[in-house]
């Protein structure tokens, strides 16, 4: 299935400065999936700027369809087609 | 979200409706970070369309100011000395904070130049705090209170600083961002991509994030007890000459010191009597200026004597002082000391003296 994915606030600039893209992912894709999915075929750099553990960094903020990913199920939300999932860095020069 | 609630505000539709005049300072900090002449004019472009996509009809006005201004001289290139000055400072931390000054202190001269009474910043409870804790790292916590105040009454020569979202988390303001649609222009900084443990702020940024994560009101518990700290008394102030912060007792001591040691005729190329003049902090920083191994700690030299280091030597072989490569209103602050200082000896003479018949 499709998802939509989106970055901003810098992280475009460790996917090759890409700011969407459609990823075609197994059903039951949860976002810790997504984020491995990610890390392994868009990531371009620096890992450790996206991610900590199995999870972003902390003050990066995920919105699933413009809901904070907290109120849903957090990394274990398991993503629907034509989600749209946003990654957006508070983290000051990116 | 500023620009936002700033155009709410002016909004002949909103609510309630407050009468005043206010532009738009975009500081271009491109040459500083390496962008190319395109990628600026891009940049500022975008900035300037956020702006004014949401117009209402307010009366505002779009600035941009290159910071490499600061360096403007005649026929110099103020870019390659910007960036000769940020490289001199061997560690990151040292040269964020030197771009950190240079950015504040072109804020704060456009707004005196312009007869601007008020600035206000965007800074987020979250950057707050982060900076709080960077600033007591690097030596200047006793600024901390204006640092940190809604309203900077201290006025920099009559501005104030206001700061307006100081309550929000960084967070809330992406959130209010995406929710508005709003599109923030990403402006990469000194030290975009750089690793986690690369500078004091970049370090304590993930400290207090990787905190914020697991206990939410530690932003906020920081920030609360900042706000207890007692704001340094404004009335007899002198200032850092290399980042204006206020100086405490002993730093303003120091810098006595160093500016009645001077005599007429002396340069000004001793770059310990520099770091004499300066806060703790800035004195810190001095130190890794040009290359730590050629500066001896400046911290550590009893006297400003003559302990010229080899960098300030050959400097003076060249015809040229050290403050030939600090921003211009270093030299001038340096110059504003030294007269406050002898009109602070003139007037506890005064009675002493005999006016000219």
């Amino acid at each position: 299935m499709k998802v939509k994915v989106e970055f901003s606030g810098g992280l475009e600039l460790l996917f090759d400065k890409a700011t969407r893209l459609t990823v075609d992912v197994d059903e039951k894709t949860t976002i810790k999936d997504l984020i491995a999915y990610l890390k392994q075929n868009h990531l371009k750099e620096k890992p450790e700027l996206f991610m900590s553990g199995d999870s972003v960094r902390p003050g990066i903020l995920v919105l699933v369809n413009d809901v904070d990913w907290e109120l849903l199920d957090g990394a274990d939300y398991k993503v629907e087609p034509n989600d749209n999932v946003v990654f957006i860095s508070t983290l000051h020069g990116g | 979200m500023l620009n936002h609630l700033m155009q709410e505000i002016v909004s002949p539709h909103s609510y309630r409706t407050i009468s005043f005049f206010w532009s738009v300072l975009y500081i271009d900090i491109g040459a500083a970070v390496g962008l190319s002449e395109e990628e600026r004019l891009e940049r500022a472009g975008q900035v300037r369309d956020q702006f004014a996509s949401r117009e209402h009809g307010s009366q505002k006005e779009f600035y941009i100011m290159p910071l490499e201004y600061a360096f403007r001289n005649d026929g110099e290139n103020c870019v390659e000395k910007m960036q000769d000055y940020l490289n001199s400072f061997k560690q990151l931390s040292a040269r964020e904070d030197a771009l950190r000054q240079l950015v504040q202190t072109a804020i704060l001269n456009f707004a005196q130049e312009n007869n601007f009474s008020n600035v206000i910043t965007a800074e987020s409870a979250s950057n707050l705090s982060i900076r709080v804790i960077t600033e007591i790292c690097k030596g200047r916590g006793f600024n901390i209170p204006l640092i940190t105040s809604y309203d900077d009454s201290s006025t920099h020569e009559g501005v104030r600083i206001l700061r307006p979202l100081k309550d929000k988390l960084a967070k809330e303001i992406a959130f209010y961002n995406a929710v508005e649609k709003l599109k923030p222009v990403f402006i990469p900084d000194i030290t975009t991509g750089t690793p986690l443990k690369s500078s004091v702020d970049r370090l304590v940024e993930e400290f207090i994030s990787s905190l914020q994560a697991n206990f939410p009101s530690t932003v906020h518990a920081i920030l609360r007890t900042t706000e207890k700290l007692k704001v340094p008394n404004m009335q007899t102030v002198f200032n850092c000459v290399v980042c204006n912060s206020v100086l405490t007792r002993d730093e303003r001591r120091s810098q006595e010191e160093a500016v009645n040691g001077l005599h007429t005729g002396d340069d000004l190329t001793n770059l310990q009597r520099l770091g004499k003049m300066s806060c703790y902090g800035c004195c810190r920083e001095l130190d890794f200026f040009k290359s730590s191994e050629n500066c001896s700690n400046l911290l550590s030299s009893k006297d400003d004597a003559p302990q010229q280091n080899k960098f300030v030597s050959e400097r003076i072989a060249e015809g040229k002082t050290i403050l030939e490569d600090f921003p211009i209103y270093v030299n001038d602050n340096i110059h504003k000391l030294i007269r406050m200082s002898r009109e602070q000896v003139k007037e506890s003479i005064s009675e002493y003296l005999i006016e000219d018949q």
